[in-house]
């Protein structure tokens, strides 16, 4: 399958912080996450995807073409959400949208005054009254309206309520439904993508420490309920993130494959039982080292 | 029309208004006193209050998000610039005909707007250059100090007093005026090659500016 993004040996040096030889490949019909702490590279990656700020050195293909020569046809076909919207701040909603839309070949007015409506941002506002995530909702009819066939997200939902959240995640599933299109989002926190994210990516300190499908990293990781004495110590000492509870213990293991067979007595027993890890323990785990 | 274009020509013809109509209010009054070199004099302050306001209002980071190239940004910018400088220096020459007529002083006045024009449009240049490589705050302050000592140095020194003195301002477009007209085109195809060559290097200055 020709992946719809790839980027080789990506590196953003700054004096302080450098991105280092990120390469990754994002296929069609699918939603890929990157996860990380704050200040782990996430908004200079996406940034570099979007060719908003030059690379150090590497190289980034969209839809098979180099932004070198072919900037304006590759992002008018690129939805994008910054986690910082910086549009005009004193002009209103309606000039920010036409502004962006006399750019676009495909810009469909139609579909964004529907969106605004729905997402209840009004389109008289200055950009400066709306809120933090209103103008995050405006990025999303912005990046939605113009017939794109690569959304990037960089912390697409922060700052929205539950309600939206849960819409946006909705419509970015929908976005990749047709197999096609493809979706990359970044984030801090796993809240909510974790169910819509087909690829997970993780980032630490510059790094891409670890990219996998979803499915096959949730199969290694799993968490351990075990009563007290139903695991020998040094499979206890293999667990990581454990944790007292009131039935027992309970613990992380990051290669359940491995001691599946060791623990199926106790789980015949009723003694040990194992659960899906959820993703953002799994990420915390990494990020310590574990 | 660019919607670049049209956003920043907002803030060259406001600035225009407001550096331009006022002394023009007066030019019957003020014509034997020199208020011809005064809206020459105006020019590169005009086009630099300009590429101020308009690089203080413009979001760089909202534009990258957008379908448009560094280079087509950097063309458009520049266009506008000489575009207005091209268009004040054709009503000062028509003003200045219609002052001057066919005397001695017509060719000076006329030497000193082209030369005014000139330096300018390499300045607006040279801002927007400096404002992509250091961001817009060190623009402000770049502009409002050159503002300040253009603005205090035409008040205190009075067009006809400086006549007397001499000084670059005074000699260049005497000696251009004395010239054969050959000296001012001249200028004007060295004036536009620096311009083009301070267009490529705002070119890459843009594509590595990341503000």
């Amino acid at each position: 399958m020709t992946p719809i993004l790839e980027a080789r040996d990506l590196t953003k040096r700054y004096h302080d912080f450098t991105l280092r030889d990120i390469s990754v490949e994002i296929p069609p019909g699918c939603i890929t996450a990157f996860f990380g702490p704050t200040g782990a590279g996430k908004t200079t990656l996406m940034k570099l995807l979007t060719h908003q700020i030059p690379a150090s050195s590497g190289t980034v293909h969209v839809f098979g073409l180099c932004y070198d020569d072919r900037e304006e046809e590759i992002k008018n076909r690129i939805g994008y959400v910054p986690q910082e919207p910086n549009f005009y701040q004193d002009r209103s909603v309606e000039f920010n949208a036409r502004f962006a839309a006399s750019f676009f070949e495909h810009w469909d007015g139609g579909a964004f005054y529907r969106m605004l409506d729905e997402f209840r941002v009004g389109r008289g506002k200055t950009l400066k009254r709306l809120s933090r995530g209103q103008k995050t909702l405006f990025s999303i009819a912005l990046a939605l309206s113009h017939q794109a066939d690569l959304l990037i997200l960089d912390e697409p939902t922060a700052g929205l309520d539950i309600i939206f959240r849960r819409t946006i995640l909705e419509r970015l599933r929908k976005f990749v439904a047709d197999g096609g299109r493809a979706v990359v989002v970044s984030s801090h926190i796993t809240d909510g993508l974790e169910d819509i994210a087909e690829y997970v990516n993780f980032l630490s300190e510059g790094r891409l420490v670890f990219q996998s499908e979803k499915d096959e990293l949730l199969a290694r990781w799993k968490r351990v309920h075990f009563k007290d004495g139903a695991l020998p110590p040094d499979l206890v000492r293999q667990l990581s993130d454990v944790r007292q509870q009131p039935f027992g213990s309970s613990g992380l293991s990051r290669d359940f494959l491995a001691i599946r067979e060791l623990l199926e007595p106790g789980i015949a027993s009723g003694d040990i039982k194992v659960e899906n890890a959820r993703l953002d323990d799994i990420l915390i785990a990494m990020h310590q080292g574990e | 029309m660019s919607p670049i274009l049209r956003k920043s020509s907002f803030f060259f013809i406001t600035h225009l208004c407001t550096f331009s109509i006022p002394p023009l209010t007066m030019l019957p009054e003020w014509r034997n006193r020199g208020m011809l070199s005064v809206l020459a004099l105006w020019v590169p302050v005009w086009l630099s209050s300009s590429v101020l306001w308009s690089e203080r209002q413009e979001s760089y980071a909202f534009l990258r998000t957008l379908p448009v190239t560094d280079r087509e940004i950097v063309r458009t910018k520049f266009g506008l610039a000489l575009g207005f400088a091209v268009i004040y220096w054709l009503i000062l020459s028509l003003l200045i005909r219609g002052a001057w007529g066919s005397t001695p002083e017509y060719a000076g006045y006329m030497a000193l707007a082209s030369l005014t024009c000139v330096i300018a449009i390499i300045l607006a240049a040279g801002w927007y250059i400096f404002s992509w490589r250091f961001g817009p705050s060190a623009l402000t302050v770049g502009v409002m100090a050159f503002l300040m000592i253009v603005i205090l140095t035409t008040w205190i020194a009075d067009v006809r007093r400086m006549v007397r003195i001499g000084g670059i301002g005074i000699l260049a477009p005497r000696w251009l005026a004395e010239g054969p007209w050959t000296y001012q085109a001249g200028l004007f195809v060295i004036a536009l090659a620096a311009y083009y060559g301070l267009m490529r290097l705002a070119v890459r200055v843009k594509i590595k500016s990341e503000v």
